[in-house]
């Protein structure tokens, strides 16, 4: 009970708390061009959790085969991209083989969902902070669908976004700035944040 | 309007005014004169800005268009009484500029500007807006300086207290006339929940919405605070639980349009209130669960008519049948948005 | 990707990568870090020194990559490329300024998969030469420089008081700039600024 309970917690703090877009910003780029179309939002969200959660998996081993911590770690990033891009093309090797319908279709943004600040810095942070190995793969899954919570509230605005209504020198891309930074103002309540006085 | 077709837009912004100044008359019998200055202040910041930044999109500024007003209104009851001016000032700014005109000004809003406005100062300064000074009866106990100065005793809020301690810190009294900590309006809980009738039965805030919030979020609490009705009567008053379901995540612009989704972002603005008041220990946590549940409700709306519009095109519902009155309503709406696009 | 520009002359180039289609204030290239790290006017040129650094040789290495292979595969090779141009960066920096390195954190190594790398190393397809490509990259480099020191100075200024570090009689101190929220909608406000001066320039052109 008390594990699961933990596992929760964790889940929790790191899909909403501790967001990828709204308190780390991590990945917003890929979101703007994600947002766009709303269909592939499923897709997309599917693709990414499974390669942040399969990477943290293999960050774990990793980081117990390869020491990267004091002066080494500028090595970090050489050994994540080699793990990055052996999960991104052995996935798509096993797609091509056992469902190529599923391949052509997702072949359009697997490379977005692969290669972004989001899966990049998840292993980053969470070589720096887990330590076991639920807290990665827990984290792996959350950091994926946090990522993906983003895309959805910021896709469901986006033709309010994209409106003839607004202004044209905020429509499109500066309104969407402001409109995630107005909720990450909302969301950095979900960090305790308790006044210094 | 799916909840009262025969209520326009101007009736009920002169009801909500009508409610937002008889609280304001209320925090000015408790704060005195630099409560009515800080009012003033923000509301006419809030007008002036609507009016330059429509100016500045070189569009006609109306004046029946009484929504900065309460935008300015409904933020300054949100402060402290010894809220700096220029903290007013910004709030007001910032709300107008960034929350409403931006999304392209009346109507398209996406989030409350009055919670963005306050959200943003109390991010800003919490050392001002997050601490209270006392309530006094008398006209001129508010030193009128714009920062006050510090022969003036300023104190966390109840909402703190009772944060920390898990119990109410005032008598049942106290709270339903607004006796504590807290900022200038929206605690006297006796004249919200008057309000808050008046404003239902006159169709002006959906019933549906609010009486989900106050259902979810009041029967979580009196669970989680182990059956005390007290808890549950300071959870509202302090805070501005209250107030925020009222003029925040109930006002009309902001508001789902539809029964079905105002019924569940009720349950989801509710809920998270109550989840960052026990999880995150945030003290205004409506504030930041109106903000959070605005682009669902958004969300929740096309679904809505998206499902209206499908079940019409198989011919399921036939206009005779009253059950589905609210569906042929929904596409209504539906109808009109389009017509308007 | 992008639509073929009627006219590929230099000054064109130039004024598209700086201007136009600038990096961050347009395209949306790269605001994690800006937004995370870059608060005042220290961190701002640290970020685009160590920015340029990287983003500039992984471009100039990953343009010998054959253009024949699959993209699925060439996107691998930059991210590849832009991890082995990171270890001698890390070096060179760490030795120059390592307090704003230790500041960027996570940051830093993140630079390696960023967009700018991606679409300019497809820039090629309808730049014709090399040299168009080069001077195409190290402008847009430039715009993306110029934009996050300027982004840092203004949330200096109004987020914390100070100019370099020292602290200017400012009246009012909006803090909440300084936080990641205040950057996104800073960048917002700057972006629409910038088009409000696009579209005077056109209109000065036009005359």
């Amino acid at each position: 009970m008390e594990i699961i309970k933990n596992i929760l917690l964790a889940a929790f703090t790191s899909v909403i708390v501790e967001n990828t877009i709204f308190s780390r910003a991590l990945g917003t780029s890929t979101l703007i061009l994600v947002a766009r179309n709303r269909k592939n939002i499923f897709g997309f969200g599917i693709s990414v959790t499974y390669i942040t959660a399969v990477v943290s998996v293999l960050t774990y081993f990793a980081g117990k085969i390869f020491d990267l911590s004091g002066d080494s770690y500028i090595y970090a990033p050489l050994v994540y991209i080699l793990i990055l891009g052996a999960v991104y093309i052995l996935t798509l090797l096993g797609l091509w083989r056992f469902a190529v319908t599923l391949f052509v279709k997702i072949r359009k943004y697997i490379h977005m969902s692969a290669f972004n600040c989001a899966v990049l810095g998840a292993m980053f942070i969470i070589s720096k902070y887990c330590e076991t190995f639920t807290d990665y793969l827990v984290n792996g899954i959350g950091v994926g669908l946090g990522f993906v919570l983003a895309v959805y509230i910021t896709a469901i605005v986006y033709d309010r976004i994209y409106s003839e209504k607004v202004p044209y020198s905020f429509r499109g891309f500066p309104l969407m700035m402001i409109y995630i930074g107005i909720l990450s103002m909302a969301f950095w309540g979900f960090s305790g944040h308790i006044a210094n006085y | 309007m799916v909840s009262g077709n025969e209520k326009t837009e101007a009736s009920m912004m002169t009801d909500m005014l009508i409610v937002l100044l008889v609280l304001a008359a209320v925090s000015v019998y408790y704060y005195g004169l630099r409560a009515a200055i800080l009012i003033a202040i923000t509301s006419a910041v809030c007008c002036l800005t609507d009016f330059i930044c429509i100016k500045l999109r070189k569009k006609e500024a109306q004046l029946s268009d009484m929504s900065a007003l309460m935008t300015g209104l409904t933020l300054s009851l949100m402060l402290p009484a010894s809220a700096p001016y220029f903290a007013a000032v910004t709030a007001a700014v910032f709300a107008i500029a960034a929350a409403k005109q931006v999304f392209g000004g009346r109507g398209c809003e996406i989030f409350n500007p009055a919670a963005v406005g306050f959200l943003f100062v109390s991010l800003c300064f919490p050392e001002n807006i997050l601490t209270y000074p006392g309530y006094s009866n008398t006209f001129m106990s508010m030193p009128l300086d714009s920062l006050v100065p510090s022969d003036v005793m300023l104190r966390p809020s109840m909402m703190r207290a009772f944060i920390a301690t898990g119990s109410s810190p005032a008598p049942l009294l106290d709270i339903l006339v607004g006796k504590f900590y807290g900022p200038m309006g929206t605690g006297v809980l006796a004249v919200i929940a008057v309000a808050a009738v008046f404003l239902v039965l006159r169709r002006t805030v959906s019933a549906i919405a609010l009486l989900s919030e106050i259902a979810v979020s009041g029967t979580a609490v009196f669970i989680l605070s182990g059956f005390d009705p007290l808890s549950v009567l300071c959870f509202f008053a302090g805070g501005m639980t209250l107030f925020g379901m009222i003029f925040l995540s109930c006002e009309y612009s902001t508001v789902p349009k539809t029964k079905s989704s105002r019924f569940i972002y009720g349950i989801l603005v509710g809920g998270i209130t109550v989840l960052l008041h026990y999880y995150a220990k945030a003290e205004n946590a409506v504030v930041y669960a109106v903000i959070i549940a605005a682009p669902f409700g958004i969300e929740l709306d096309k679904r809505a008519l998206s499902f209206a519009g499908m079940l019409n095109k198989k011919g399921i519902f036939s206009k005779t049948n009253k059950s589905v009155k609210h569906m042929q309503e929904t596409l209504d709406i539906l109808e009109k948005n389009n017509e308007e696009k | 990707m992008e639509k073929i520009p009627e006219e590929n002359s230099c000054k064109n180039i130039i004024f598209n990568a700086v201007l136009k289609k600038n990096p961050i204030l347009v395209s949306g290239m790269v605001i994690a870090p800006a937004v995370m790290t870059a608060d005042s006017f220290s961190s701002a040129v640290t970020l685009s020194a160590a920015f340029s650094l990287i983003t500039f040789f992984t471009l100039l290495i990953s343009s010998f990559v054959p253009k024949k292979i699959v993209y699925t595969i060439r996107i691998i090779m930059y991210a590849f490329i832009g991890a082995l141009v990171y270890v001698p960066s890390a070096i060179a920096l760490e030795y120059f300024i390592p307090d704003g390195i230790e500041q960027m954190g996570i940051f830093f190594p993140l630079l390696i998969i960023n967009s700018l790398i991606v679409s300019r190393s497809e820039s090629i397809f309808f730049l014709e030469t090399k040299g168009k490509m080069m001077l195409d990259i190290i402008f847009c480099i430039i715009g993306y420089d110029a934009a996050v020191i300027l982004f840092g100075i203004i949330r200096e200024i109004i987020g914390s008081g100070a100019a370099g570090e020292k602290i200017i009689g400012m009246p009012v101190v909006f803090s909440a700039f300084t936080e990641p929220f205040g950057g996104f909608i800073l960048l917002g406000a700057m972006a629409a600024l910038l088009r409000v001066l696009l579209a005077f320039i056109k209109k000065v052109r036009q005359k």
